[in-house]
C-alpha cells in the first residue's frame, strides 16, 4: 500500500521527479497514470521495484549455495566465464530459479493493493486486475455471490498455474537427480 | 498394577480426545472461511445477507452467481490483465534480481573491512521504504483512497 502511494507520488504526472528529470532533457513524458498502456506498465515497473529485493535474496542464497568444485572443475577444463555461466551455473540455478519466477507470478497475479493506492483500476478498465475486480463486485456493486465464484475462479487459475509450474521445476530436479546417480 | 494401567488409559483417552477436539476446532478454524465463500457463490443475492449458512436448510443454492460471472466481459478482461502484469512483472523482477544476485557473487567489490554489509543494501531499501511511508503518511489518506 504504502509503496503505491510512493508509486504514485514519483509518477505523478503534474511535477512528479520522474517527470522534472525527464523535462531536464527536453523529453515529453508519457502518460504515466493516465495512458492506459502506460497505466500498466507503471503499476508493473512499481511491483518490480517492490519485489526485485527478494528475487535478489533468493537468487543470492542460490547462487551461493552452488557446488564450487564443479565451477572449479569446469575452469579447469578451460570454460570461460561465458561457458561457465551458460552451461554449468545456469543448469544448477535453473530449479530455483523457476521457483522464483512460480512465486513472483502467483504474487503478481493477485496484485491488489497497488492498483488501490496508484490507478483505482483506470484509466478506463487498463489496470482493472482480477483481485481489484472482485473487490469492486463484492464491495462496491454488491454481487457477493459473484464476487465469492470469481474468488474460486482465480484459486482456480492459481492452482493450474501452480501446478504447471510446479510440474517444470520437479521435471528439471528428477534431471539433475538422474544426472547425479 | 491393573488399577494403574487403568488410569493411564484414562489419560491417554482425555489426551486423545482433547487432542481430537483442538484438532476440530482447528480444522474447522481454518476451512469455514472458504466454506463460507463456496456456500456464497451458490446463493441468491437476497439469501446472502443474513444467518443463513446451510444449504437445502436455510437457503436454496443456486448456480446463477456463477452464470452471471461468467456471462460478464470485464471477467476475461480482468484476468487478461492480471496475466500481462504477473508474466511482465515476474520475468522482469527475476532478470534483475538474478543480475544483481550473480555480480555480488561473482565479482569482488569494494568491501569495507570485509564485511558484507552491502548485501543487505536492497533488502534494506526494500523494508525501509514501506516502513518510511507508513509513518509519514497519515492512514486517513489510505483510508479515504481505500475505502
Amino acid at each position: 500500500m504504502a509503496i503505491g502511494f510512493l508509486g504514485r507520488t514519483i509518477f505523478y504526472e503534474g511535477g512528479g521527479p520522474v517527470n522534472s528529470f525527464l523535462e531536464l532533457f527536453h523529453i515529453t513524458p508519457p502518460g504515466w497514470l493516465s495512458d492506459p498502456m502506460w497505466a500498466r506498465i507503471t503499476t508493473m515497473i512499481t511491483d518490480v521495484w517492490e519485489w526485485t529485493p527478494l528475487v535478489f535474496i533468493i537468487a543470492l542464497a542460490g547462487l551461493q549455495g552452488l557446488p564450487q568444485d564443479v565451477l572449479e572443475a569446469s575452469h579447469v577444463d578451460g570454460a570461460g566465464w561465458w561457458a561457465s555461466l551458460r552451461y554449468v551455473t545456469l543448469p544448477l540455478m535453473a530449479p530455483i530459479l523457476w521457483l522464483i519466477l512460480l512465486l513472483r507470478a502467483v504474487d503478481a497475479f493477485k496484485v491488489f493493493d497497488l492498483v488501490v493506492a496508484m490507478t483505482l483500476g483506470g484509466p478506463g478498465q487498463a489496470t482493472r486486475y482480477y483481485s481489484y475486480f472482485n473487490y469492486l463486485t463484492a464491495r462496491k456493486f454488491f454481487f457477493y455471490g459473484e464476487a465469492a465464484a470469481q474468488a474460486f475462479l482465480l484459486l482456480f487459475i492459481v492452482l493450474v498455474l501452480v501446478s504447471l509450474l510446479w510440474g517444470r521445476i520437479r521435471h528439471i530436479y528428477e534431471e539433475a537427480q538422474g544426472v547425479a546417480s | 498394577m491393573t488399577a494403574r494401567s487403568e488410569t493411564f488409559d484414562l489419560k491417554k483417552a482425555v489426551g486423545s480426545i482433547l487432542a481430537f477436539v483442538v484438532i476440530a476446532l482447528f480444522i474447522v478454524w481454518t476451512l469455514f472461511p472458504i466454506y463460507w465463500a463456496a456456500i456464497s457463490s451458490v446463493k441468491s443475492p437476497t439469501a446472502n445477507y443474513g444467518n443463513l449458512w446451510l444449504p437445502w436448510v436455510h437457503f436454496q443454492p443456486t448456480l446463477k452467481p456463477w452464470q452471471d460471472m461468467f456471462a460478464l466481459p470485464e471477467v476475461v478482461s480482468a484476468t487478461r490483465n492480471s496475466i500481462i502484469i504477473a508474466v511482465g512483472a515476474a520475468t522482469t523482477s527475476l532478470i534483475l534480481g538474478t543480475l544483481a544476485a550473480y555480480g555480488i557473487t561473482r565479482f569482488h567489490f569494494f568491501r569495507p573491512q570485509k564485511r558484507k554489509s552491502h548485501h543487505l543494501v536492497p533488502v534494506a531499501t526494500h523494508r525501509a521504504a514501506g516502513d518510511l511511508c507508513d509513518a509519514v503518511l497519515p492512514d486517513h489518506a489510505v483510508v479515504r483512497i481505500a475505502g
